[in-house]
């Protein structure tokens, strides 16, 4: 680019510096501006011109793309589907009926607006390059939004070739559970509006019936497309499915069939596994004994405690069990009318403080002693409930209480700040009970910035937290956030890490009020509480 | 500020100054820019999946070289509120959506707001979103104040 110098040492001498700088530097960006013009116009000044970001097709990808590997996405250990018995718009619908057509599954929730529909669009192309005959099923995993009359509403704006299907709380969870799936109510700090976290994988099943591969999210429409037509050759199921599927040794299982609750189940001792059954409330008592993968029963039989939160329809079930490992187990459910088995996957709690032992001591600040919650809180908007009481004072006082160790600013998890905001939500259902919020990571307040010790990679843990065992969940420092449930005597008797389910903690606070026999009951029709609960005047922790 | 007597040259110098001025405002380009505005690319939304429900903006932003910003937040005339959320997937496997503050711009570093990552939710539209069309984004930012972008109404 030639940019005109300097003119001739006599008429440079007439023109003082910054004229002349600015003379030169004119020139010059007229020079740029008409190369600019000749050589295709100037583009538009974005908040002149408005630019119409115009779709570039097929999103960033790498423009070469990688030969799809199919194998990665088959399942290793073949099995015949789940069957799924929903419903949708047009009535009950089964997947078993659907034999004869691939179909890919998926659990999702029509509120959803970024995972569900992308799912929903990739799966569509998948569907409609493949040109045969395959189907798609979404599964609901929010029945009380996602009603059979909405869900036709819904299906309008699907592609072809979709269905969706939904059912009664306990009937989604059983299929869920069935299938490997994961999900939980997540509040936001909106009263009532909630979001449910969930298992995004995509499933494929067969012209038999058999699942044969699994998308996770994010998995592109071509593999999906290669997938679909991979398995085309494949020998059914039959043969590999048959040797797991006679446990001779098991009791009919028609009375009772348990599906798992609960998002966390730990190792160790004293974790509250909380279950739905599908049938009726029972009268006759139930108990739970831990079983061995093998079907050994480990360990003694615990009564199973039934416990309905206000205002909610559904009665849980929670076995309180000591569960030695890591991994993978089952619990047996008996009652007189009949037994029912569930699997599991029990976590490791790290050094978090232990479940049925004593809750650490260590004092924590609150409002009163430190004057500003700025010092208490990195929440812009704090709730000053979470900063009134001590885990001490609760305790003095007999009653139970939550402890919540997270940070709303300082994120070391994408977690981090949600049990915030679930907290307030279940402050406004259960005013009896003290939550605590405490911020695990140290932080020092400048003019009214929290500013964090070390970094997000390797911060310092606070005294309060390094009690409470918070960022040593197995890994290394980044465990967070923690609710930790306290019953009146002291004892931790519930724990729960990373996306945390409400429903969980409203079912663990049901069961300690009604442990005690007190009054103290959800005050209103909160976020969780679809049906009006009578206000009540009792409030208070005995 | 004393005052001075206007010369010629000093009259040259201001109108070069001006000329100056607005050659470097009209030089401002998304590729080479020498003003300090984000850059924004490829912005478009999906349509929301049915009636009432929100709908899911999506783009990828760069701050300048030398100047990091962040996304604060953003407005549209077609929607009530603009939430910025981000996607993220637990230890379990679930994937769960949450909003969020900001989103931090390193200086030079595209940033995608994308599905499963960060995205803009638009909630309560007061009027179809068809595909094809385009709707107009107005984004927040910490330091380059609100940028306005047309994004393109498509599904994927």
């Amino acid at each position: 680019m030639s940019v005109p110098t300097a003119g001739p040492e006599d008429e440079a001498a007439r023109l003082d510096g910054a004229f002349r700088i600015v003379v030169v530097l004119a020139l010059g960006l007229l020079v740029l501006t008409a190369i600019r013009l000749v050589a295709g116009g100037d583009p538009p000044l974005q908040a002149e011109a408005l630019p119409n970001t115009a779709p570039t097709t097929g999103q960033t990808r790498s423009p070469t793309p990688a030969p799809i590997d199919v194998e990665a996405y088959l399942d290793t250990e073949v099995r015949a589907a789940p069957d799924i018995e929903l419903t949708g718009p047009a009535g009950p619908l089964s997947l078993a009926a659907m034999r004869g057509r691939p179909v890919l599954v998926f659990f999702g929730y029509t509120h959803c607006p970024d995972v569900c529909p992308a799912t929903i669009g990739t799966v569509g192309l998948a569907i409609d390059a493949y040109a045969r005959d395959a189907e798609a099923v979404f599964v609901s995993v929010d029945p009380e939004r996602d009603t059979p009359d909405w869900l036709a509403e819904f299906v309008r704006f699907m592609p072809p070739g979709f269905r969706a299907v939904s059912g009664t709380p306990t009937e989604i969870r059983a299929t869920a559970d069935a299938w490997g799936v994961r999900y939980a109510r997540v509040e936001t700090d909106q009263p009532g509006v909630y979001t449910m976290a969930h298992t995004a994988d995509v499933f494929v099943v067969d012209r038999g019936g058999t699942l044969r591969a699994r998308f996770p999210f994010g998995t592109d429409a071509a593999t999906m497309t290669a997938v679909l037509a991979a398995i085309e050759d494949l020998p059914p199921a039959e043969a590999s499915a048959a040797p797991n599927a006679s446990p001779p040794t098991e009791a009919p299982t028609t009375a009772l069939s348990p599906v798992l609750v609960s998002s966390s189940v730990w190792s160790g001792g004293g974790s509250p596994v909380i279950f739905r059954l599908d049938t009726e409330e029972p009268t006759a008592p139930i108990e739970a004994v831990l079983l061995g993968t093998d079907g050994v029963a480990v360990g003694d039989p615990v009564p199973v405690v039934a416990v309905r939160p206000e205002g909610v329809a559904e009665v849980s079930y929670v076995a309180t069990l000591d569960i030695p490992a890591p991994g993978a187990w089952r619990v047996e459910l008996r009652s007189a009318a009949g037994v029912g088995v569930v699997d599991l996957t029990a976590l490791d709690p790290g050094g978090t403080a232990a479940l049925g032992e004593p809750a650490p001591a260590a004092p924590t600040a609150t409002a009163a002693d430190v004057g500003s919650l700025t010092w208490l809180t990195t929440d812009p908007l704090p709730d000053p409930r979470l900063y009134g009481t001590t885990p001490a004072d609760a305790l003095a006082a007999g009653q139970p209480f939550v402890f919540v160790a997270d940070s709303y600013r300082f994120k070391v998890t994408q977690q981090c700040g949600q049990a915030i905001v679930m907290a307030k939500q279940l402050l406004d259902r259960w005013t009896g009970v003290p939550f605590i919020h405490h911020e695990p990571l140290r932080y020092s307040v400048v003019t009214t910035e929290p500013v964090l010790e070390g970094t997000l990679e390797d911060p310092r843990l606070t005294d309060v937290a390094t009690a409470w065992g918070v960022g040593d969940g197995g890994d290394d420092m980044k465990s967070m956030p923690w609710i930790f449930v306290v019953d009146r005597h002291g004892t931790v008797r519930a724990k729960y890490y990373g996306v945390i389910g409400s429903a969980d903690v409203d079912v663990i606070l049901t069961q300690l009020a009604d442990e005690d026999r007190t009054a103290l009951r959800p005050v209103q029709d909160g976020p969780l509480a679809p049906v009006a609960a009578p206000r009540s005047a009792a409030r208070v922790w005995e | 500020m004393t005052a001075r007597r206007r010369t010629p040259r000093t009259t040259a110098l201001r109108f070069a100054a001006v000329a100056l001025t607005l050659l470097l405002a009209g030089c401002a380009a998304p590729a080479s820019s020498v003003t300090a505005g984000p850059t924004i690319a490829d912005a478009w939304v999906r349509p929301p999946m049915g009636p009432g429900q929100p709908a899911a903006g999506y783009m990828t932003i760069t701050a300048p070289s030398g100047s990091a910003d962040a996304l604060v937040g953003a407005s549209s005339p077609v929607a009530a509120a603009v939430e910025i959320h981000e996607t993220s997937a637990g230890a379990d496997g679930m994937m769960g959506m949450h909003p969020v503050e900001r989103v931090e711009l390193p200086s030079g570093s595209p940033v995608a707001l994308e599905p499963g990552g960060y995205h803009l939710m638009l909630m309560d539209l007061t009027g179809d979103l068809k595909a094809g069309d385009t709707i107009e984004l107005v984004l927040e930012f910490e330091n380059a104040g609100e940028v306005t972008v047309r994004a393109a109404i498509r599904e994927e």
